[in-house]
Parts: structure tokens; sequence; C-alpha cells
């Protein structure tokens, strides 16, 4: 342990690391979306009966309904063949759709021929193994949701990103 | 008495090192003044300077009984910028 006998009292004492800072200057904030701009949409689920010891499965009804500034054909199916080759398909759930999904998913039934035959239901109906997972399926589905919501909320306000000439810029006089 | 240590001694982030240049959000500088055996130093004034001249520093008080002071420090440039430290002599009667 060292002593402390030097009297540096009268002396400039300069301390050795520096620090630094960055000052920036923030991109613009997007503007919070509205409190309530009118749009939603209402989740309804309904959960088969499950008993630990004599069930092995449960099954698992997500319906839209009530869509205002959105649709309400949120889950995006995929026909898949029932077996390998067979010609006979059904549609299976995927995921909630993003707003892109929302644009280029049709309704109800794929386009024909269209590959990957991607299309949107109101409503997700699954079996799963346990409670855990049908917790946990719900949450996720919630949460999707909302952030489907969220995403269509934010992108009805359109903030300036840039511009550029193609071409020479017109001269002016 | 205790004497100030300059390796012991140290300036540390009191907040997140990013400030917005706005020449109102601050970044907080803290002063730790230590002597030899590593014990803090009370009643010492550091003097803080920057290396850019649109940088406004609130100078810290005299250092506390942890040997401890804040100091401020605002632009409304953007861009990285230096901090340094020196202990001010104590003045003699």
């Amino acid at each position: 342990m060292s002593c402390n006998t030097v009297n540096n009292d009268d002396q400039i004492i300069e301390i050795p690391d520096a620090i630094n800072l960055n000052f920036y200057t923030p991109q613009i904030e997007p503007p919070p979306p509205q409190p309530d701009n009118g749009r939603r949409l209402k989740l309804t689920w309904q959960v088969s009966r499950y008993n630990f010891h004599s069930v092995d499965g449960i099954r698992v009804r997500i319906t839209a309904t009530d869509a205002a500034l959105m649709s309400d054909k949120v889950f995006a199916y995929m026909m898949l063949p029932l077996k390998a080759g067979a010609d006979s398909k059904a549609g299976a759930f995927d995921h909630v759709c993003s707003p892109t999904d929302l644009e280029e998913y049709p309704e109800d039934d794929p386009i024909t021929n269209s590959r990957p035959a991607w299309f949107r239901l109101n409503y997700v109906d699954v079996l799963l193994r346990s409670r855990a997972e049908v917790e946990s399926f719900i949450r996720d589905v919630v949460e999707d949701v909302q952030r489907l919501k969220n995403t269509l909320d934010l992108m009805d306000d359109l903030l300036p990103g840039g511009n550029m000439w193609i071409g020479l810029p017109p001269v002016t006089p | 008495m205790s004497y100030v240590s300059p390796e012991n001694s140290k300036l540390l982030y009191g907040t997140r090192p990013h400030i917005v240049a706005d020449g109102v959000q601050q970044g907080v500088v803290k002063i730790r003044l230590r002597d030899d055996n590593e014990q803090p130093v009370a009643g010492r004034q550091v003097e803080l300077t920057a290396d850019r001249e649109d940088v406004t520093i609130v100078q810290p008080g005299l250092t506390d009984a942890d040997g401890a002071a804040l100091a401020y420090v605002t632009s409304a440039v953007s861009g990285p910028v230096s901090i340094s430290g020196r202990v001010v002599p104590v003045a003699t009667p």
C-alpha cells in the first residue's frame, strides 16, 4: 500500500484520461399515432376442453371480427397438399399478416396457379398439445395482430424522406 | 490530509455519451477524485475544458465527501467532443 506523502495542493493536476461525448442531430421523429384513429379489430378465441390425464390435445380457434380501417382477414394461409404428390390440398395457417401481406395475398382463396399459394382468412383453427402451448399461441397471435395494427397506424403518416433529380435540375434564372 | 492522485482520479460518464445537439440537452460528466490510497478527496475544484469552442460547460462545484462532483455539457453543433479535466490548485493565503 502506498503512502500519501506528496503535497500537490499547490499544483495543477491534470486528470489523465479525457472522456469523449458525441453530440448528434436526431432524425425526424415520427409523430406518435393518434390515441384513437378508429382502426380496430376484435379477436375472440375459443378453446376445447382439456383434461391432463385423458385428453391428448387442445383445439384453439381465434376469430377476427368487427374490423375498422383494416381487413379482418389477417391470418395468412398457404395451400399445401394433404400428402406428397396428391392433388387435393388444404390451407395451413402460417402467420399473422404484415401490411404487405394484406396488400398482396387474396382473401379466402389463393390466386389460381399462384406459387406459393397464399391467401387470407379471418380465423385460425389449430390443434395444440398442452395448455402451455395454447397460452403461448394466443399470446403470440395477439401480439402479432397488435403489431400489425401499430404498423398500419404508423403508415398513415408520411414523413419527408428525401428527393433527387433524375437528369439535370432546371436552371433558375 | 490527503492529496489528489492523478492516476486514481477519473472523469466518468454521468449519462450516456450520445447527446442531442440542441443546446439544451445536457451531457453529464462525473468527476471522481481519489488519493493514492483510493480514498475520496473532498473540497477540491476541478476545471473541465473541451476541444471545441461551441461547447458550453457548467463547471462543477467542489468535490463532495465522496470525492465526486458533476459538470454539465451542452452544444448546438453535432460532432464528437473531448472533455479534459484538471484539478485547480488550492489557494494559499
